[in-house]
């Protein structure tokens, strides 16, 4: 790499000569009639310009030396807004800074033009953005391969405290960082049959498909403080010429239209996170699309290199971010035997090695199955494949296990049943050389009670690797205050090196520094203040603890453990008006799949506590609940540096990883938390004296799962407060005048046998919230365990997972990119001046 | 869809241009029938895809129903020079395997060796 001075800086009238350029020559605009976005768009262009040609330089890298290269292969790339990143990436804050007031235009107003580019759901998609930037950072060939959802994840409202969605329309008005691609468009094919067409020795060929085409667009992932420029390549889906000419030779324009309007319906939307999406065929197209897509083009890349394909594993890694690219398996197979000619044995020891696969869930009901009859008819050479698959390594499970035909049943790929089902995660495991979790508890569950029996059948296979979160955007871009003073306390190091926070811990005895650390977090209160009252129009205490749950909405998460609680305190200061209480904020940030009717009704209960508590002048200004309407992660750039206390309350043994915990904690958020996920690992690295753990742990609640020996009446009758607030919703005090309204919340609790064990872990949660408010009271106290937690944070960084998913799955070296010309130099500023060499 | 039936010394040739699919298929199935019966005696047949700039599924069928009524005199059938994207296409259906498929129309002409 060039060291930093070989680095020209970007003067701010060079940057505003692009924007003026990019106006007049690319939006038809002089600056006197350019409107706010106009400008923003030029903006994003012409710091889009700074990095092209670094991003040239990466790829002709990556090719004169023959790198090996990963594709990241996700259903979900929750990328968010991208111009603050790049603008610090490439080192140009200071010219953008001073080219905004040429423009006439200030970062507040652009900054709400801006559009999130939401394409995923929650964590699995945000950790891929993450891993990306720790790619492009540590110089590792990686592209992203995904799809370009017209619509991303729905936008939230609330009408009358209920969770009401409306599409997003992210690319309105179109999309300034990518670059489309139309030369390296691929056909995929689907449907039709398998036909003997009786010349013998030859395999069937398959017949009466439907071709569509692929077409790639690249947002350039740039790396900090370094020449490289990865790519994310999104793939949206287009009707190939002479799509259903047949119909339309039939005379029916109108059909055929519609038929061809289908095709390009396969990107059109984002599927919201549910349990499950089988049955649902476009799920199916879009899974098998993102495949197609990516492996024709990791293949292609690697022909204009390679006479042949037989060394694709010794210079491609692909990793299936869960199950849901799962069919890269069956695909990649296909590739390799029907067009490349390689026989059935060596082009699985191509594929295996190059396959990895990344587990995300324990949840039995969010394991894929496709219906066998449905794979038929969308993907029939792809099921003729699985089942040659399958065939083989039940070959060998009987070879290992004489006679057991449960062993058999259970590792099959394909489940038995009224209607057969192809079960993803058996297939990916069984066609990868690594499979994953995200935590180290979460990694032990899937062997332990996730798929056990392949555990014991290939344990080599089976590692963990904990998620982490890139500090890029995690702490320098949304928390300019906190890395500023870190800045200054220990040098910039850190952005590139979580670790270094580590030498802050001296400064946790230093009252002057954490002084400084909590007006630095009021600051960022005050931010979100105003935020809280622009989007709700509710006013909120700046001395009050802001307690903060921000996370999809799902019942195992425990928003309503959260709801409990606050129901609970409410009810204290009803009995006791005058009690001294530490005034919290509760701040929630959450999305429900549209069809999970209990995760709205959790929206509404809290929304409706939120009501209550705001009119009742007995605790208003002591206890306020704030829910703000969409989330997304623009939003949570806001939210998590002003948090005081991150609630991480999923039912242990339920959450794989939480990648939030990990951003609040780098924050200065102290966490409460159950023992579950990479709360476990982060508890440890920060010391239990500065986390309130609470709740059972996993194994606990195993066995009173696996001898039915949870009674929920039990634990609500030896707790009056707990049961004070389940009585008050039967008897509906937090309805508003609806009678019903929450009797199924209280039936969750009680009769419906309370699933995630919030009457267990409710006693024990109030008592760690208790000790959380005794300790807010000491402000410096509270400080110096905050800032214990950040300087110990260093682990969950995403470079520090994308050096052991590089080291120890893919096999990658870091290639710097090579600059060859003085254009080529005239790119990057940098505020790092040290960089670290280790982990090379 | 523009279609050119030869005789080439007892090879038939068939040369296509443009576009081979649904809107055409029926028009390809039927000239290329009646070009067979009136010349029974037929039995190699070369179809230059040099000019096809799409195939869909119905052209593959087309060509796939133009191997069998080649196959049942005996005979067999040839694809010569087709385009990267057509070829691709043949690839990913397997139909390159029951079609031998050759770089130029010279070489496709040539005798079948066994």
């Amino acid at each position: 790499m060039k060291s930093q001075k070989d680095r020209a800086r970007v003067t701010p009238q060079e940057l505003f000569s692009r924007i003026e350029y990019h106006l007049k020559y690319s939006r038809g605009r002089s600056l006197s009639s350019a409107s706010d976005y106009d400008k923003l768009w030029c903006l994003c262009h012409a710091v889009r310009d700074f990095s092209v040609d670094r991003m040239i330089a990466t790829e002709r890298t990556y090719v004169e030396k023959d790198a090996k290269c990963v594709f990241y292969l996700s259903l979900e790339f929750l990328i968010g807004r991208l111009l603050s990143n790049n603008v610090i990436s490439l080192g140009l804050q200071e010219a953008v800074a001073q080219v905004l007031p040429q423009l006439m235009a200030n970062e507040e107003g652009l900054q709400a033009l801006k559009q999130d580019a939401g394409l995923g759901n929650g964590g699995l998609g945000r950790l891929a953005a993450c891993f990306l930037d720790s790619l492009a950072t540590l110089e590792y060939p990686g592209y992203g391969c995904g799809l370009r959802y017209e619509h991303g994840m729905f936008r939230q409202d609330f009408a009358n405290g209920w969770q009401t969605e409306r599409p997003d329309d992210w690319l309105k008005f179109g999309y300034p960082w990518e670059i489309v691609r139309p030369d390296d468009t691929v056909p995929v094919l689907a449907y039709g049959q398998l036909e003997d067409v009786g010349v013998p020795g030859a395999q069937p060929v398959w017949v009466n498909w439907q071709m569509i085409e692929g077409v790639p667009y690249d947002i350039p992932i740039i790396g900090y403080g370094v020449n490289n420029v990865n790519a994310l390549r999104l793939w949206q889906s287009r009707a190939a010429e002479g799509f259903r000419l047949d119909v339309f030779n039939q005379g029916d324009y109108v059909r055929a239209v519609e038929e061809k309007n289908w095709a390009e319906t396969i990107t059109k939307v984002l599927y919201p996170s549910e349990n499950s999406h089988a049955g649902k065929e476009l799920r199916l197209l879009q899974e098998y699309f993102l495949v197609a897509c990516s492996v024709r083009d990791a293949t292609r890349r690697h022909l204009k290199r390679h006479k042949d394909l037989t060394n694709f594993a010794s210079k491609n890694a692909l990793q299936m971010n869960d199950t849901h690219p799962a069919l890269a398996v069956a695909e990649l197979m296909r590739l390799l035997v029907d067009e490349h000619d390689l026989p059935w044995e060596k082009a699985w020891e191509i594929t295996v090695p190059t396959l990895g696969y990344t587990n995300h869930t324990l949840l039995p009901e969010a394991l894929e199955r496709w219906p066998v009859p449905l794979l038929e008819r969308v993907l029939p050479r792809h099921l003729s494949i699985i089942y040659e698959i399958n065939r083989r390594f039940l070959d060998d499970v009987r070879s290992l296990y004489p006679g057991d035909d449960a062993k058999a049943r259970t590792l099959s790929v394909i489940e038995e049943g009224p209607v057969k089902q192809v079960r993803m995660a058996n297939l990916a495991i069984v066609g990868s050389h690594s499979v994953n979790g995200v935590a180290k508890l979460h990694s032990d569950l899937v062997k332990s009670h996730l798929v056990p029996d392949f555990a014991q059948f290939w344990p080599e296979r089976f590692n963990n690797k904990t998620n982490g979160v890139t500090q890029r955007r995690w702490l320098l871009a949304c928390n300019p205050g906190l890395a500023g003073l870190i800045t200054e306390a220990i040098g910039d190091r850190w952005i590139r090196d979580l670790d270094d926070l580590r030498r802050l811990e001296p400064l946790a005895e230093d009252t002057d520094f954490l002084d400084r650390f909590l007006a630095v977090k009021l600051e960022n209160k005050r931010r979100l203040a105003k935020v809280i009252v622009a989007r709700t129009g509710r006013e909120v205490r700046l001395d009050s603890l802001y307690d903060v749950q921000i996370k999809r909405l799902h019942e195992y998460k425990r928003q309503l453990l959260n709801a409990l609680h606050i129901a609970a305190l409410y009810r204290r200061l009803k009995a006791n008006p005058k009690q001294d209480i530490v005034p919290r904020t509760f701040i929630f940030g959450a999305k429900a799949a549209p069809g999970y009717h209990m995760a709205k009704r959790i929206i509404k209960f809290i929304n409706a506590l939120g009501e209550i508590l705001a009119r009742d002048p007995d605790v208003r200004g002591r206890l306020d609940v704030v829910f703000l309407p969409d989330y997304n992660v623009s939003l949570a750039e806001v939210i998590i540096p002003a948090a005081d206390l991150s609630e991480q309350i999923s039912t242990a043994g339920k959450e794989a990883s939480g990648t939030g915990n990990m951003k609040l904690t780098l924050n200065g958020a102290l966490t409460i938390g159950t023992w579950d996920g990479a709360n476990i690992e982060i508890a440890e690295a920060v010391g239990l004296e500065n986390f309130f753990v609470c709740g059972h742990r996993a194994e606990e609640i195993d066995c009173m799962t696996r001898e039915h020996a949870y009674h929920p009446s039990e634990w609500l009758a030896r707790d009056d407060e707990l049961r004070g607030v389940v009585e008050a919703i039967w008897r509906g005090d937090f309805n508003q005048g609806e009678p019903g309204l929450f009797d199924d919340i209280a039936r969750v609790l009680t009769e419906w046998g309370d699933t995630y064990y919030h009457c267990a872990d409710f006693r024990s949660y109030a008592d760690a919230q208790q000790r959380v408010s005794d300790l807010f009271l000491d402000r410096r106290a509270w400080a110096r365990k905050a800032l214990l937690n950040v300087a110990r944070i260093g682990y969950f960084s995403s470079d520090r997972a994308i050096r052991e998913y590089a080291q120890e799955i893919w096999h990658l070296q870091p290639i710097p990119a090579v600059m060859k010309s003085a254009a080529d130099l005239k790119t990057v500023v940098t505020t790092s001046k040290t960089k670290k060499s280790s982990g090379r | 869809m523009a279609l050119l039936l030869e005789n080439k010394q007892g090879v038939g040739l068939v040369t296509l241009s443009g576009s081979l699919d649904a809107s055409n298929a029926e028009t390809f199935r039927q000239q290329t029938g009646s070009w067979l019966e009136a010349t029974p005696l037929l039995k190699r047949v070369v179809v230059d895809l040099g000019e096809v700039n799409f195939m869909d599924s119905a052209g593959l069928g087309t060509l796939i129903g133009l191997h069998k009524r080649v196959a049942v005199r005996d005979g067999h059938l040839r694809l010569a020079r087709p385009r990267p994207n057509v070829k691709l296409v043949l690839e990913i259906t397997r139909a390159n395997k029951i079609f031998p498929i050759c770089t130029t129309v010279a070489e496709a002409l040539e005798p079948v060796t066994m």
